[in-house]
């Protein structure tokens, strides 16, 4: 190495710093978003057809004993695994839309851009039209996640094919979503009255139906997946430079993006199956978490988490305080305040970010 | 370490773009010439194992067949033509990227200094902080071959390293290549268009001519008038300088070509 004067490796020194300052920062940004997530769950729970206190859900929480047993309900029956399924489900939508975003190379991609849940919409929606012996309750999100992975592994067909580009997978996955759209539409014509409310509500995303055990499994998925992706942080952030130059940096690219591919499958059915066809979260989450921390994972991949999570419990309060006494459809409510809120990102940005 | 080439073929389908070419990378500037879909960067990619030529290629005498990407990254820093702006990442996440095949989790003070270290050689320390998509076109090239230097290769394989610089650019490249090969022991292959950079910073250059190689040896061996009417289809000018190191000047088209 060239050598040096002091005042030189001083000044040298001072970039190791700043990148050192930055992590920091970065770190502060991760803390600031989940004590949002804290308050948009207790905002959550709060609101209802009911108003509780943060005061009554705080000791409903941590002293259940001392609770009356009517909010007791409220809470531990209803609300807490509802609020908590939201955190889950923006969270798994928003770790697989970041993930399809770096895999894919595309700004666009995420769960429902490439058809994922326009598949388990048409899952939910056959079984709800064809009559089958087990109760619905079971069927729907079997049925939506069967789909959900058959969708994610003809993407990945796709991407193994050899020579596949990523834009390749991006139409085949566009192509997808026309073809389940058109599928749901079939059923919608098919379906009586009742089915059609029921798959139209479906289709529009609704945490109503959660429950403790879709809790367990939904988060379940979500925190093996991302421990799964952590492992991969660097490798996938190197990605983000271009394929060949992943490569020249000794990564195995096709074995990263099918590896991710399949992980993110699982997360994107699990996610989809219980809650619908939640849009949005898995587009603007991620974004959002690369314009405040950039595109190194460490800190991307829980951001994104935290923010969907953020977002998507926001939404669900909202849903409930708009109309009184009715549950407006989450999935609504993501797409009339994301898509403004998406535009001024993108408007106001005076950097690039893709 | 020395990066060696032994009988390389090469096809894209039906088109042959290498054939049974022998190439030697050892310590120093090696260039390689030629025209324009000459295989140049075919070769260059079969030699760091991102294509799988027919023939050997060794690595400090080990098969490079049997090495895992990983190993070879870590030995052979591979600078492709084309670098992606489209990444949020400072110049500094974008070196440390380039220690890849030895990040942990926690990015260790040695990784930190690494990087400090090839700023401050490469000029690029006032950049660090600045988002790689938000440089000019020479800058993100300056950063590239940075990049590529992080990872303290013992072999280093650019490709049109100097393309997008300007003159003054070109030239400390060059300048930094001769004082790095001095100072850290290195092998470096350089596929260049500009014979006369080849000709005063490189060791022995090899001309590459439909997929074959032409020529190799000593720039002054090498760069002759014959071998630019040959390869390139130029009348060309060679004069020498004091070192003896040659001098093209194109004079016109060669009347047959």
């Amino acid at each position: 190495m060239i050598a040096r004067t002091p005042h030189v490796a001083a000044a040298v020194a001072a970039s190791g710093s700043q990148y050192r300052r930055m992590g920091r920062r970065r770190l502060m940004v991760l803390a600031a978003a989940a004590a949002a997530l804290l308050a948009a769950l207790v905002i959550d729970v709060m609101t209802g057809p009911a108003t509780l206190s943060v005061g009554q859900v705080l000791a409903a929480v941590f002293m259940p004993e001392y609770v009356e047993p009517a909010n007791r309900t409220i809470l531990w029956t209803f609300r807490m695994p509802t609020a908590l399924m939201a955190a889950a489900v923006g969270a798994a939508l928003a770790v697989a839309g970041v993930q399809m975003q770096t895999i894919l190379n595309n700004p666009l991609a995420s769960p429902y851009t490439l058809g994922v849940s326009a598949a388990a919409s048409f899952g939910a929606a056959l079984v709800m039209i064809v009559p089958v012996a087990l109760p619905l309750a079971v069927t729907v999100p079997a049925s939506a996640f069967v789909f959900a992975m058959l969708s994610c592994m003809a993407i990945f067909a796709v991407a193994r094919l050899r020579g596949a580009g990523t834009e390749t997978v991006v139409l085949g996955g566009v192509a997808l979503l026309f073809l389940f759209n058109s599928g749901v539409a079939l059923m919608q014509y098919l379906a009586s009255e009742n089915q059609l409310q029921a798959i139209v509500f479906w289709i529009f995303g609704s945490l109503q139906g959660a429950t403790w055990e879709k809790l367990a499994v939904v988060s379940c998925v979500l925190a093996a997946s991302m421990v799964l992706l952590a492992m991969s942080s660097w490798r996938l952030t190197a990605l983000r430079l271009g394929e060949s130059h992943a490569r020249s940096l000794g990564v195995d690219v096709q074995r990263l993006r099918l590896q991710t591919l399949a992980l993110v499958s699982v997360l994107t059915a699990a996610a989809v199956c219980f809650a619908g066809a939640i849009g949005f979260i898995g587009l603007v989450a991620p974004h959002l978490a690369r314009r405040m921390v950039g595109e190194d994972q460490r800190y991307l991949l829980p951001l994104s988490a935290l923010l969907g999570a953020v977002l998507l419990t926001s939404a669900s309060a909202v849903c409930k305080a708009v109309l009184p006494g009715a549950v407006l459809p989450v999935g609504i409510v993501t797409a009339v305040l994301g898509v403004p809120f998406f535009a001024a990102m993108i408007l106001t940005s005076r950097k690039s970010y893709w | 370490m020395i990066l060696q080439g032994t009988n390389l073929s090469f096809s894209y389908g039906a088109m042959s773009v290498l054939a049974g070419v022998n190439i030697r990378i050892e310590r120093g500037i090696t260039a390689i010439i030629g025209p324009n879909a000459a295989g140049k960067s075919t070769l260059l990619k079969c030699l760091c194992g991102l294509l799988r030529p027919h023939g050997q290629v060794t690595l400090g005498g080990r098969d490079l067949r049997g090495l895992s990407r990983k190993d070879v990254a870590r030995d052979v820093s591979y600078l492709p033509q084309n670098v992606s702006t489209q990444a949020v990442l400072t110049v500094f996440e974008a070196l440390l990227l380039g220690r890849l095949p030895t990040l942990e989790w926690h990015v260790s003070d040695a990784d930190i200094k690494a990087v400090e270290g090839v700023l401050h050689d490469v000029g690029l320390t006032d950049l660090a902080g600045r988002g790689i998509n938000q440089l000019s076109g020479g800058q993100l090239q300056l950063v590239s071959i940075a990049q590529a230097l992080a990872r303290e290769p013992a072999v280093l394989l650019l490709d049109e390293p100097t393309s997008n610089l300007d003159l003054r650019h070109q030239f400390e490249i060059c300048m930094l290549m001769t004082s790095l090969r001095a100072a850290r022991d290195l092998s470096v292959a350089i596929a260049v268009h500009d014979l006369n950079a080849a000709a005063r910073f490189a060791d022995t250059v090899y001309v590459l001519h439909q997929g074959r190689i032409h020529g190799f040896g000593p720039p002054a061996s090498v760069l002759t008038r014959e071998m630019m009417a040959e390869v390139y289809g130029i009348d060309a000018s060679v004069t020498h300088d004091a070192s003896g190191r040659p001098m093209i000047t194109p004079v016109g088209l060669k009347a047959d070509s």
